[in-house]
């Protein structure tokens, strides 16, 4: 009975080493519950967060609440997060339905000073936001020119909380807005190189339909360029007639490469690549991922927010191109 | 429809399906014959830790292996299920647990781990824990051909099993006792069907996941159990049930969205299966020829209607009033009992075999001890009850009696008298 | 056969949930009616049980025809009571006689035509001759008694154990089913059959075992069954003895 007593602890104990030296590095190195006079701001992605990052430079301490690949989609609150989220002097979410993690909500919501950045976006230009079968898209963030707009919030909501370094703040909002428009412009004349029948876009899910209007399409419906498995958010409950409809799009457009998330699982696109395979069509699986709804991890060189939307260019005109 | 099992995207999600509905279709049987239905609940509810513990040392190990990645976590879920079977034959047989508290705290302690060390990896791993999920509520989609031969191998082997042992399971279920004083070995045999079972939901939970595998367990035994009850016959139509179900189940799930209009509507596999299989089980329950509601609710309404057309009959007979509806009266005509409004000769047999048969009973109840004044209500709702068989019997018992307690003559065959000469003498 | 057809040699049941036996020690001859006797919690069906190997004795040897259960397992028929099977099982009348073919089948067959002519004629011999295709779920007490009892006979064994056949059985079954085992002993079957009735016993039964936890007394019913056995298993004096049964038994568990 001793035996078979220490195998189980011994497993056991393993496990958990296992589980707990795989932690994901913490997006701050400071601690976030200094009184140290900064402004903190929360951000629940870490697009928002980059942008923060950049305009409060160093008034400001901020820390993402979705970090590494964790779906924001269905993120619910962990141990420690009301506290970090009370802690906060902003909060600053997407909205448009990004956030379905009902805790999260609820907790945001309750904020003092909260800012759905989505939706502020939506204030401005309202006819640029996408519906998808009547559903808020709410993958704002993979049009630069569009999250751009959500600069002049952000610097909004720092003034109004830290008034003495207003101009500071404005400061640094404008800059950032000119260097996004810049690559912006930049990204969108380097795919007006790429051959328009080259340019369609197969991913894990809907996360690139403003990518594909801002990018790829030039004018027309973008809606063609752009078709995925899965939905708008990824929940794995997929059905044959999701399958089928990505390879019908394949066949009609001479699609030869799908593109991977890099948080998604790739389940749903290897079988549409067996199944062209099956029938004779030569598709094949990038073996980069593109950054949809989660940036990259350090040192991959898309671990801030313009860095994701370049790689995904980049990505996208290597395989294109050839 | 031979699409379905030929086109590369639908051949792996139907064939796969299919054969898991079959093995679990099979054993469910054995399950429900013995009235534990829930222990396919808890059985794959404690495959869950198994399975998150193995898609974590899977996903360290063999980071690029398909096929490793599958064994490996049909391996952990086969343990986990097995250990959490171990668990509830220890609470029930040495702490004196009863079954279904034995059954409910092996299922949520065995998924309350899966969940907390699932919980974690979900911050730590995404990735790990989207392929977690798979098995959690199931994803026949994206099964690739590669798959079937795993998941069809295993279905199979819980089939072939099952059909050979079949006759001895027979005796082993209806009688454990007499099984082992013939000589059967009865506790290998139950260890065997245990092992197929959770083979069988093992196998399941690629197609509908931990949560919708009881279903498929229960709900085509209880369908093919309204139908039959012959021993093979329940084998052979709760398999066929969940073959109908998994095949429906993936045809729904690639034609609907189209049918109703929303091709974006996306319709999960697995959760078709599971709604084909129910609703086929509540059709059996309501229609079934035998035991089904609805047949039963005909059958009553179809003997009080004939109640009441015979009373029409008797009230015609005795020349009393009787709320007459048109449509009684046109049944009456129908069956040649009436013609415009009078009785026919046909008619009067019918009205006074009743009447004889009412009196008979009221002579039958006095002779068991009832009061005479009493009888005659039971005697009202016996006379359409009573059989031709019973009538014979009733007529040897009491001698062929010629009045009833009420001193009111009993027209028949074999009564001697005339029925004009009867009426006469009750006029 | 020079062997008794049962020998028991000091035979003790500890068994949780059922009474206790102690020290049981009788031999059987071949071709007797005997009725197991004692009150309730006696360890009737627990002699039953632990005679079919069912139950695991704590000490003691039980030999049928001089050899152990295993090797005799074919020559002894079992008739449980009728409380102990589901009657909503989805199986016939001939299907529920038919295995007492098992032993006789071998592994995987089913049955032959003799074979379903044989269930035939047990089911004549129990006066249920037109009933093989019936549900078991629609026969009455008596009817599903019967069953059992035809199921015993296609065993074609030498020993018959049955416990408790005539419970719940009406009159008219239970006189049939007395002829049926009178010409059964008359063919030099033994059976060995737990009765609750105290009144028929000397009109059923040449024999008698009187029980209760220890054997009280066993042998021609002339000699066993007398007022004063009758007492000492069933009277005031036993109930002193039920009670420190109760209390042993709870030692051995841990119930409080």
């Amino acid at each position: 009975m001793g035996k078979v007593k220490y195998t189980l602890l011994f497993f056991l104990a393993s496990c958990f080493l296992l589980l707990n030296g795989c932690n994901a590095p913490s997006s701050s190195n400071f601690s976030w519950y200094d009184q140290n006079g900064k402004v903190k701001v929360l951000t629940t992605t870490a697009m928002i967060g980059d942008l923060v990052c950049e305009i409060g430079g160093a008034r400001v301490d901020h820390t993402t609440l979705i970090q590494g690949d964790v779906d924001p989609h269905s993120y619910e609150l962990v141990k420690g997060d009301d506290e970090k989220i009370a802690f906060a002097h902003i909060a600053i979410g997407n909205g448009l339905n990004l956030e379905h993690g009902a805790s999260l909500r609820y907790q945001m919501e309750n904020h003092p000073h909260v800012v759905y950045l989505g939706e502020e976006i939506q204030k401005r230009v309202p006819e640029q936001i996408l519906y998808t079968d009547g559903e808020l898209d709410p993958h704002v963030w993979m049009d630069i020119s569009l999250w751009a707009e959500g600069v002049d919030s952000i610097v909004d909501a720092l003034v109004a909380q830290d008034p003495e370094h207003a101009a500071y703040y404005r400061e640094r909002g404008d800059s950032l807005r000119s260097k996004m428009l810049a690559t912006h412009c930049e990204i969108q004349q380097e795919f007006q190189l790429i051959s328009e029948d080259k340019r369609y876009l197969v991913t894990s899910h809907d996360a690139f339909h403003y990518f594909a209007r801002a990018y790829l399409a030039k004018g027309e419906k973008w809606q063609d360029r752009c078709v995925a498995p899965e939905g708008l958010a990824p929940e794995g409950q997929l059905s044959s007639s999701d399958i089928q409809r990505v390879i019908d799009h394949l066949y009609e457009y001479n699609i030869k490469v799908v593109f991977p998330e890099s948080n998604i699982a790739r389940g749903a696109l290897k079988k549409i690549i067996a199944s062209c395979q099956n029938k004779g069509l030569e598709v094949q699986i990038c073996t980069l991922p593109l950054y949809g709804d989660a940036m990259g991890h350090p040192g991959s060189g898309a671990d801030s927010y313009l860095g994701m939307i370049r790689h995904n260019a980049k990505v996208l005109k290597g395989e294109w191109e050839k | 429809m031979l699409q379905f099992f030929l086109d590369p995207v639908l051949r792996a999600p139907t064939l796969g399906t299919m054969l898991m509905g079959l093995a679990s279709g099979m054993i469910g049987c054995l399950v429900f014959l013995r009235r534990r239905s829930l222990l396919g609940e808890a059985l794959s509810h404690a495959a869950y830790p198994g399975v998150v513990i193995s898609v974590a040392i899977a996903s360290f190990l063999f980071p690029f292996s398909e096929k490793g990645a599958l064994l490996s976590i049909l391996i952990g879920a086969l343990i986990a299920s097995l250990l959490g079977l171990f668990a509830i034959d220890l609470l029930e047989k040495r702490l004196n647990v009863k079954s279904d508290a034995a059954l409910c705290f092996v299922l949520s302690t065995f998924f309350g781990v899966g969940v907390l060390i699932a919980s974690r990896l979900q911050m730590t791993h995404p990735l790990w824990f989207q392929q977690i999920q798979v098995f959690l509520f199931g994803q026949a989609a994206t099964m690739v051909d590669g798959d079937i031969g795993i998941y069809g191998l295993l279905a199979c082997l819980v089939i072939a099993i099952l059909t050979a042992f079949l006759p001895k399971l027979k005796i082993l279920y209806f009688d454990p006792d007499f099984a082992k004083t013939v000589g059967m070995k009865t506790q290998r045999l139950d260890a065997l069907i245990y092992v197929l079972l959770v083979l069988a939901i093992v196998v399941g939970m690629r197609s509908v996941g931990v949560v919708l595998m009881s279903a498929m367990l229960i709900a085509p035994p209880a369908a093919a159990r309204q139908w039959t009850n012959r021993f093979s016959t329940f084998f052979l139509l709760s398999a066929f049930f969940a073959l109908v179900s998994g095949f429906l189940g993936n045809v729904l799930s690639l034609y609907v969205p189209n049918w109703s209009g929303a091709p974006h509507l996306s319709l999960p596999t697995g959760p078709m299966i599971v709604l084909c299989a129910v609703t086929l089980c509540l059709l059996s329950l309501l229609l079934s020829p035998k035991t089904g509601l609805v047949t039963r609710l005909v059958r009553i309404g179809r003997f009080r209607f004939r109640r009441r057309q015979e009373n029409l009959l008797k009230a015609l007979y005795k020349k009393e009033s009787y709320s007459k509806s048109w449509w009684l009266m046109k049944r009456l005509e129908m069956k040649g009992w009436a013609k415009q409004g009078a009785l026919s000769e046909v008619g009067i047999r019918e009205a006074e075999k009743l009447i004889r048969l009412h009196r008979l009973w009221e002579v039958y109840l006095v002779h068991m001890g009832q009061g005479a004044e009493r009888v005659h209500a039971n005697a009202e709702e016996m006379e359409h009850i009573l059989t031709p068989e019973m009538e014979k019997e009733l007529q040897a018992l009491l001698d062929h009696p010629q009045v009833d307690p009420h001193k009111q003559p009993i027209p028949g065959a074999s009564s001697g008298v005339s029925p004009e000469a009867s009426m006469r003498e009750n006029l | 056969m020079s062997e008794p057809a049962v020998r028991v040699k000091r035979l003790t049941v500890h068994y949780e949930k059922a009474p206790a036996l102690w020290e049981l020690s009788f031999s059987i001859p071949s071709g007797v009616l005997v009725g197991i006797l004692g009150p309730n919690g006696a360890g009737k069906s627990t002699l039953v049980k632990a005679l079919l190997n069912l139950v695991k004795p704590l000490s003691g040897e039980i030999s049928f025809f001089g050899k152990p259960f295993k090797t005799m397992q074919k020559e002894i028929a079992y008739v449980p009571q009728r409380t102990s099977v589901d009657w909503h099982f989805p199986i016939d009348v001939e299907g529920v006689v038919l295995m007492g073919r098992y032993g006789k089948l071998g592994r995987f067959k089913w049955p032959s035509k003799a074979d379903r002519m044989a269930a035939q004629e047990a089911l004549d011999l129990v006066g249920m001759r037109s009933y093989a295709k019936r549900q078991i779920s629609k026969l009455s007490g008596g009817q599903q008694q019967r069953v059992f009892i035809a199921r015993a006979l296609l065993q074609e064994a030498q020993i018959y154990l049955m416990d408790e056949p005539f419970a719940g059985v009406d009159m008219a079954t239970e006189r049939a089913l007395v002829e049926l085992f009178s010409k059964l002993k008359g063919e030099g079957k033994t059976l060995l059959i737990v009765h609750h009735d105290l009144t028929t016993v000397k009109s059923y039964f040449d024999w008698t075992l009187l029980l209760n936890s220890c054997l009280i007394g066993y042998g021609p019913v002339e000699k066993v069954f007398t007022q004063e056995n009758l007492k000492r298993c069933f009277g005031s004096s036993a109930y002193l003895f039920a009670e420190t049964k109760k209390l042993a038994q709870a030692k051995s568990t841990g119930d409080k």
